[in-house]
């Protein structure tokens, strides 16, 4: 662990640019939370733009967007600053759909924003949980590949949790 | 190495990379794991693979799941289960909805056989494979597959009364003849290694003999003496006297500092743990009206926090059953206690059958020896 950021107080902005062009002013601060960016700031410096090829400016934007909320109500230590980020994520989550979901995945994941990845693969795990096999299937289009009687074997073996 | 693209097969969540699927895979609680295990081959396989347990680990999604161990003199089988408590609506809180058992393969029983756990894996070690033969096998159940494989077998086969676990190695203790035993397994190297008794010779009380580990520390009983086993130089030190009552009730379960306790007609006592001074106290009402009738053998586990009575009843086999054998039906009952005035009462919630052995001999009930026991230990998935 490093221990920089904390020589100036005033807040220094960088430039992040997606990979359809569109750029993005940003708060270190803000963008540092997100681990890529972090490392990059630390190994280069934060004077030059910063390019990120693989994600676009609709995620990258949403990303941000994310990461202005919780460095903003991180700032002032409150205890019920915790509540207020997870309300604020609950919302963030609630009306996403599976695409911009798996996009949004994939750049948070991209970007190292770990705590951004927990609350989105967790977002996607409750899409699953309650779900029947065949629903899941349907949900997440993922075909099955079992032979003819395999699944029906493991539903037989395991015929406590298919009630 | 040599093709570019992934084969659409190995993908847990298209389009999801791999390592993001396995995070959210790795957040389902373990009691849907059956269902994930039927939607395709890669999520199945992933389910029992080491880096999906990693996963849960880092994520702090690893569960306590309770495992279930059933004997009785009616079975050549030990019968195991993962029990699950799954709230159902309030509409059904007074049956039994809640449990469910998913069944681990029966074991080749072993009565009075100990269990010890380490990291994901129960062993069991010894009993008897009669009445009358004692074994030296060990079995280790691999609770991230539920598949039993055999474990290194002990020195000799001897009756084992207790087991303990300290720094991934089992320590065993054990009776033969009238001497003390204790012996060492790495689980690791898969040794067994004797340590040195700390009593010499032949001692009356050597059968009321357990093993436990406090603080890091082995702590041995031998009728009414104690003593201090030190694992890293296997060294022993006095402890002191203990109090009769200590032994009498090794069967203890413990919920939030109090150990509970049942006799053999399901009366519930309970203590203070580590006020000595205290004596036992019958935990009431669980005592009179709503007793849960005809208990056989009762034993009292803690499933997720709660007590839970279990008990077998016998049916005699009819005219309709081939070969007019016994069953044997396992019942439980969830006990609510309610603290109030530093007194504790119980209620029974609920008490159901719950589950159905297979009917496998009726020899052993001829010497009357009617036998049901059950455990419960906890391992973290």
């Amino acid at each position: 662990m490093s221990s920089s950021s904390t020589t100036t107080t005033t807040t220094r902005l960088l430039m992040l640019k997606a990979s359809d062009g569109v750029t993005f002013e940003v708060e270190e601060a803000v963008a540092t939370k997100l681990g890529a960016i972090n490392n990059m700031v630390e190994e280069e410096g934060s004077e030059d733009l910063i390019c990120l090829p693989n994600v676009n400016g609709k995620f990258l934007g949403m990303v941000l967007e994310w990461c202005k909320k919780h460095a903003n109500n991180n700032t002032n230590s409150d205890k019920g600053n915790d509540e207020v980020n997870k309300w604020w994520d609950k919302e963030f989550v609630m009306d996403l759909d599976q695409n911009t979901l798996y996009h949004l995945l994939m750049a948070a994941d991209y970007l190292s924003g770990t705590e951004l990845v927990d609350l989105l693969t967790e977002k996607v795990a409750s899409m699953i949980r309650g779900k029947k096999v065949e629903e899941i299937r349907e949900t997440f289009k993922i075909k099955s590949d079992f032979l003819p009687g395999q699944e029906e074997e493991i539903r037989k073996k395991n015929s406590w949790a298919f009630e | 190495m040599s093709t570019t693209t992934e084969p659409p097969s190995e993908v847990l969540i298209p389009p999801l990379p791999n390592d993001i699927g396995l995070n959210i895979l790795a957040r389902i609680p373990r009691h849907r794991h059956p269902i994930l295990s039927a939607v395709s081959k890669p999520v199945r396989s992933i389910l029992s693979s080491p880096e999906f347990f990693a996963a849960r680990s880092l994520l702090n999604c690893s569960q306590n799941i309770a495992y279930l161990s059933i004997v009785s003199s009616f079975h050549y089988h030990g019968y195991w289960f993962e029990v699950y408590r799954i709230p159902r609506p309030i509409a059904h809180a007074d049956r039994n909805s809640l449990l469910r058992f998913a069944r681990v393969s029966p074991l080749p029983v072993f009565l009075y056989s100990v269990t010890a756990v380490v990291g994901h894996k129960i062993y069991v070690l010894g009993g008897f494979t009669d009445l009358s033969r004692t074994s030296s096998a060990v079995w280790v159940l691999d609770c991230r597959s539920r598949t039993w494989e055999r474990g290194p077998s002990m020195r000799a086969p001897r009756s084992v009364s207790s087991a303990a676990v300290v720094g991934g190695e089992i320590y065993a203790i054990g009776v033969h003849g009238d001497e003390l035993w204790i012996e060492v397994l790495d689980t690791v190297t898969e040794r067994w290694e004797a340590v040195t008794s700390p009593v010499e010779g032949k001692y009356a009380l050597v059968k009321m003999s357990r093993i436990d580990e406090m603080g890091g520390r082995i702590r041995v009983r031998v009728g009414l003496k104690a003593f201090w086993l030190d694992p890293t130089n296997r060294t022993w030190e006095v402890a002191g006297d203990v109090d009769m009552l200590d032994l009498c009730y090794s069967g203890q379960c413990v919920v939030d500092g109090t150990s509970f306790w049942c006799d053999h007609v399901g009366r519930i006592s309970y203590a203070e743990i580590g006020n000595r001074n205290e004596s036992r106290r019958l935990l009431e009402s669980v005592t009179e009206g709503n007793k849960p009738k005809d208990l056989y053998w009762p034993s009292l586990v803690v499933l997720e926090g709660r007590l839970v009575m279990v008990w077998g009843q016998r049916i005699d086999g009819s005219a309709s059953s081939t070969a007019g054998g016994v069953k044997m039906r396992v019942w439980c009952a969830e006990v609510e206690v309610v603290s109030k005035n530093g007194e504790l009462s119980g209620g029974v919630l609920w008490s159901e059958k719950v589950l159905l052995l297979p009917e496998e001999m009726e020899e052993m009930s001829h010497n009357n020896k009617f036998f049901f026991h059950c455990a419960c230990l906890s391992v973290s998935l």
